[in-house]
């Protein structure tokens, strides 16, 4: 429900732009001599992106679009030249063998984007155009003059509307189109008049901190905006992660034709944030609505390039009128929230009252001036497309400006005048809903048949303040779609804009996105088009900065240890118990079908019942067994709890959540192995050796997670909570595992025996101690006992022990403290075990054994309990006073 | 006339609240008619924030926040409003209007002034209220073309108390004006909501107001202690005099028996307590009104 209403559904169409009759004509002209290696005669980049530009059918000339790479003579232009040297320099093998290097690096990095209403939605992997768009310095300093403007007259529009309205007492603006706009929040009216305010901050405050806006070119090159982004513009941090990946397959292009670096804007982005922060140590969070939302792999990854804390509505409260995030070791004030909520769900209280993504009282505190929002609650309303049509009068009545960049020719259709217009005209315009409304699509009126226009036009008349109408674009195209054999695509980039002290500074650079296909009427990511990067050419060579710097290091740093949210410490625990179970489970099995296979003789049907039943214990069925279901069928039925695959596939969503926590090595560890399981091979329920390799596999993926974990994460409370969930895990687990090979005496014990140290992964250790001899109570003080083996219960309880000591106490809530008592209880009776008198057997049943296992856990799931009230039970469920809708009726008249 | 007027609203909880934050419009406003002597607004448990604003509509709001755990949470607003008879006043929808309706909606439409303008926000669609149809075709039969704007307003008013049925069984907050036109029944905020709907859906502008009235008991009863209720009516826009108050409940202009609290586009804009809170399952509300002649 919450989503950004960022997809970039633009007026536009590519299917008129495609092709070139002019240049059909023509031949395609040599550039001045000197720039020899640019070739247009059908040969490399710029001759074979002519010749196929050429092939495309064509329409009126005066729609044909602007080229970007050729110009109207047919000729290459003049900025394209370096870079197209150096490509065909380079040679198509050598660029498809760093493509395929590119690829693997949006893969590995796990950048998606998420697709609503697409059973495959979450997660979709980034789409890529590896060509990126040169854009000259020279022209872009147009383009920000005008979109600095354009910020600037955004602001003061919403400075107008949330305070004194002069757009509507001097009728600039149609008061329909403020009144019955979902995007104007009431609550968000600021209030002016000095003898009505309580302690409040300042009532101009800014709305706008970032601001994005598409732009396209017409076909006579100019730029005109076709929508703006105001509310929690989205695409900054997809740009970054274009340039990084762009950057590292194409160095010495990205170096020789002088790109413009992005660092510097971030860095702006960074102090408009902070500016009106008192204090040296601003914390700033980036509030996310979770996982579920389109664009939050951006999230997480702005947050870690910016080095904020990301956070969900749950990880903050409001207290005493000021903002702080829920951690490990208590509340932390909040100074600054970059949010990518939605407006009307950040605050229950005052706002959507049904938002579970929000905080309640969030715009009291900013109101008082408690903490920044960037954009501030409301600032959506500026990105209302029925806007457009007003802005070249308010641009002069607020500014006393003429508006420098046009936007996309639009009508209200709530105006009387532009209605009659637009119903004369409908079969060329394109139709789309007045007030931003999320992921709706634009009606291209010229592909409807005379019935649909019929039924559109009914629609129009009966509530024409619902939409606009615009003016088809031709977009410019660009060469796209590959760097070996480019084809013309139209072409749409967002730009982007932080405040500065006194106006807006520009990103150099942008997201831009193309056409899914050449005749695409719709450029949209939500649509199945690509992105590439944009380069904006400078004219000299660009200061060198190591990618190193520009792609991984948080320009400052300013987080501390401690204040690890409290949810994402709940998160890592769970993390660290599924990673667990699903290593556990794969090595049970593995010890089963390994068995069952064995063409050796040896009698192991002893030890397969067994192994059977401690698998089937874990795994939550409905019935026993269900006919013609194997063992391994189910453990890899994902719909399962306690299958291998359900194991992962939590471990894998949950990793989701800690994007900005986990390791790129570490998400690539578990991506792999959650796609080992998907598709799942067919056939592998025919032959044990495709089942035994995949469980191989996954062994190694799994453990390779525990090493990452040793290895890689910093020795901080969020590794101390993943272990805790990886080490209660395991015990419970191996504890489970003795228990039902060992609480009665089997026939055959050696193999059961030996069966249990193989699952148990200990194997190898009892047979350097012990030869071969298997005897219960050596077997039993390697598993449980033995705090030396790093897989024995002693061992994990052990550790455990260590990280209860270690957690963060707080002083002040005694709640908040886990008792090690009973920690250290279990540990002491595991110390000083008598093994031969616990593995003692009375009528083939091995009772003392069975009741210390039974104790152990319970224990462990007692201390896992006790972990999880002192730590996660701060993120309450909030819910709305229900009594309070109850109207006079209920008073008793 | 002085009006004393005590509103009480007691909630509590089966499990204990944490932290809730609510959102009040309780206190009468100041307008020509009536003015605030004296209001106190006394919650127990004390609050920990406590703050005062306007908002967008005018309306005097209170939000307050009580961070320690609580079983119950009671508010009483206590007023005292001195109300002035309004037609001795200027300017505030007394006097006689010329305008018929049909006029009065060209005006709204075409936006001639400020004030119509602003009267737009009032004449479309709002969150409980949706224009419809049936509901324009249902005020015809008080709005015949060329009649004054003001007369068939009244008219309009007082077939819906003659028509319909109070009965605070039939509907919930939230009806819609539709249904409880089919139904024939409801309470004063369905019947607000019903005229709302009825004269917007013509293009006519109307607010909801959101307050109380002065109740006599039968001749010879005693007046019940807490038995009052808080009321809603509406206040409909008629360019050449104003706003003017009318209560379809009772058939009535609203005077000086009527206590003004908020006005806005529906009860949503207005809604005497909204919050939100953590914990505090299994809820219930109990809402004592008492509004008597002051010495």
């Amino acid at each position: 429900m919450d989503g950004l209403p960022d997809n970039i559904d633009g007026a536009t169409d590519a299917n008129a732009s495609s092709g070139m009759a002019q240049s059909q004509q023509k031949a395609p002209q040599f550039p001045d001599a000197g720039v020899g290696s640019a070739d247009l005669s059908g040969h490399g980049f710029a001759g074979g992106y002519e010749a196929r530009r050429s092939r495309f059918e064509h329409v009126p000339p005066e729609t044909v679009a602007f080229d970007e790479l050729i110009d109207a003579d047919g000729a290459l232009r003049q900025h394209w030249l370096a870079f197209v040297s150096m490509v065909d320099d380079l040679g198509p093998d050598e660029l498809d063998r760093r493509l395929e290097q590119a690829r693997r690096l949006v893969h590995d990095n796990g950048v998606t984007h998420n697709i609503y209403g697409d059973p495959h939605g979450l997660d979709r992997p980034w789409s890529l155009d590896f060509v990126p768009l040169l854009i000259p310095q020279t022209t872009w300093q147009t383009v920000e003059s005008g979109l600095r403007q354009r910020a600037r007259l955004l602001e003061a529009i919403l400075q107008d509307l949330y305070g004194p309205q002069r757009l509507i007492r001097e009728d600039l603006l149609p008061p329909t189109l403020l009144y019955s706009n979902p995007a104007y929040l009431r609550p968000c009216a600021r209030d002016l008049d000095p003898e009505d305010s309580y302690d409040a901050g300042d009532p101009t405050a800014r709305f706008l901190y970032l601001y994005a806006a598409d732009i396209g070119r017409t076909p006579d090159g100019q730029y005109t905006v076709i929508a703006d982004r105001t509310q929690a513009p989205s695409g900054a941090g997809y740009t970054l992660e274009n340039r990084i990946v762009l950057s590292r397959t194409l160095p010495g292009p990205f170096v020789d034709c002088h790109v413009i670096r992005l660092a510097s804007f971030f860095q702006q982005l960074r102090n408009s944030l902070v500016r009106g922060v008192k204090g040296d140590q601003p914390r700033v969070v980036l509030l996310s609505p979770g996982p579920y939302n389109e664009t939050y792999f951006e999230h997480a990854y702005l947050a870690r390039y910016l080095g904020y804390t990301l956070a969900e509505g749950g990880d903050l409260t409001v207290r005493n009128d000021r903002v702080y995030l829920k951690t490990l070791g208590g509340l932390q004030p909040v100074d600054v929230i970059l949010r990518r909520v939605d407006d009307d769900f950040s605050d229950p209280v005052e706002l959507r009252g049904d938002s579970f993504l929000g905080v309640p009282g969030l715009l009291e505190a900013s109101r008082r001036g408690h903490v920044i929002i960037a954009n501030a609650i409301g600032a959506g309303l500026a990105q209302t497309p029925a806007l457009l049509a007003y802005l070249p009068r308010i641009c002069r009545a607020l500014l006393a400006e003429d508006l420098q960049m046009p936007s996309v020719p639009t009508w209200w259709c709530g105006d009387p005048v532009s209605l009659s217009e637009v119903i004369s005209r409908l079969p060329e315009l394109v139709i789309k809903p007045a007030f931003a409304s999320r992921h709706s699509d634009p009606t291209f009126c010229r592909l409807l048949s005379r019935d649909q226009l019929n039924e559109l036009r009914g629609r129009i008349l009966a509530r024409p303040q619902d939409y606009v109408a615009q003016q088809h674009l031709s977009l410019s195209t660009a060469p796209s779609a590959s760097i070996t054999e480019p084809e013309p695509r139209a072409v749409l980039t967002r730009c982007f804009l932080a405040a500065t002290q006194d106006g807006y500074a520009m990103m150099p650079g942008g997201l831009t996105r193309t056409g899914p296909s050449v005749s695409s009427a719709v450029v949209s990511l939500q649509h199945g088009g690509a992105s590439k990067d944009t380069w904006i050419l400078g004219d000299k060579p660009v200061e060198h900065r190591t990618l190193l710097t520009e792609s991984t290091g948080p320009i400052r740093l300013y987080r501390g240890g401690g204040e690890l949210p409290s949810r994402v410490a709940d998160n890592l625990f769970w993390l660290g118990r599924y990673v667990e179970r699903a290593e556990a489970m794969t090595r049970l099995l593995r010890a089963t079908l390994f068995r069952e296979h064995d063409q050796s003789g040896v009698d192991a049907n002893s030890a397969i019942r067994a192994l059977h039943e401690s698998a089937l214990d874990r795994l939550s069925l409905e019935q026993p067994l269900r006919r013609g279901g194997s063992l391994i069928e189910l453990s890899l039925n994902p719909t399962i709890a306690g299958s291998i695959a359900h194991s992962i596939s939590r471990s894998y969503d949950l990793a989701r959540t800690l994007r900005d926590r986990v390791s790129i090595d570490t998400w690539r560890v578990l991506q792999t192995a959650f796609e080992e399981l998907e598709p799942l091979d067919p056939t592998l329920t025919e032959s044990s050796e495709p089942q035994i390799a995949l469980l191989n596999n996954l062994v190694m993926h799994l453990s390779a997670f525990g090493g990452l974990a040793i290895d890689s994460m910093t020795r901080g409370q969020g590794w101390r909570f993943l272990d805790l969930g990886r080490r209660i895990e395991r015990a419970q687990q191996t504890t489970s595992l003795v228990k039902i090979l060992l609480s009665s005496e089997r026939d055959n014990e050696a193999s059961v025996l030996e069966a249990l140290l193989d699952a148990a992964d200990s194997a190898i250790t009892y047979r350097r101690r012990y030869l071969t001899t298997l005897h219960p109570a050596a077997v039993c003080d390697l598993i449980l006992a033995d705090e030396s083996n790093p897989r024995s219960i002693a061992y994990q309880i052990a550790c455990i022990e260590q990280h209860i000591v270690e957690l963060p106490q707080d002083a002040t809530h005694p709640s908040r403290r886990v008792d090690r008592l009973l920690n250290t209880r279990l540990l002491t009776t595991l110390r000083l075990l008598n093994m031969e008198a616990e593995v003692a057997v009375v009528d083939r049943k091995r009772p003392r054994l069975s009741g210390l296992l039974g104790d152990v856990e319970v224990d462990l799931r007692t201390v896992s309990d006790r972990i999880g009230q002192a730590y996660f039970a701060m993120a309450m469920v909030s819910r709305q006073l229900t009594g309070v809708h109850l109207g006079p009726n209920e008073d008793g008249e | 006339m002085r009006l004393s007027i005590r509103h009480q609203t007691t909630f509590t909880y089966e499990e204990p609240t944490v932290l809730c934050r609510n959102l009040l419009r309780l206190r009468p406003r100041e307008l020509p008619f009536q003015h605030v002597e004296t209001y106190e607004l006394h919650v127990d448990p004390e609050p920990t924030t406590w703050s005062e604003r306007l908002d967008a509509f005018g309306n005097p709001t209170t939000q307050l926040a009580i961070e320690e755990a609580h079983g119950s949470l009671e508010l009483i607003s206590e007023a005292t409003v001195l109300t002035t008879p309004r037609g001795a006043m200027p300017g505030v929808g007394t006097g006689h209007s010329r305008m018929t309706w049909e006029e009065a909606v060209d005006r709204i439409r075409a936006g001639v002034d400020e004030s119509h303008r602003r009267a737009v926000e009032f004449s479309i669609d709002s969150p409980q209220v949706q224009r419809a149809n049936d509901l324009a075709a249902f005020a015809r039969t008080e709005f015949q073309s060329g009649r004054g704007l003001l007369e068939a307003g009244e008219a309009l008013s007082t077939r819906i108390r003659d028509r319909f049925t109070f009965d605070p069984t039939a509907t919930q907050v939230g009806t819609p004006p539709l249904d409880v036109l089919a139904r024939g029944r409801g309470v004063c905020q369905d019947f607000a909501h019903l005229y709302l709907g009825a004269v917007r859906s013509l293009g006519l502008a109307a607010r909801y107001v959101s307050g109380y009235i002065l109740t006599h008991p039968p001749p010879g009863m005693p007046k019940l202690i807490g038995a009052d209720a808080s009321h809603a009516w509406v206040s409909l826009f008629v360019p050449d005099v104003g706003w003017v108050d009318l209560d379809p409940t009772n058939a009535v202009r609203a005077d000086e028996e009527h206590v003004v609290v908020a006005y806005g586009r529906d009860y949503e804009d207005v809604a005497p307590v909204r919050g939100i809170m953590q914990g505090g399952a299994g809820q219930t509300m109990r809402v004592a009104v008492d509004v008597d002649v002051a010495p």
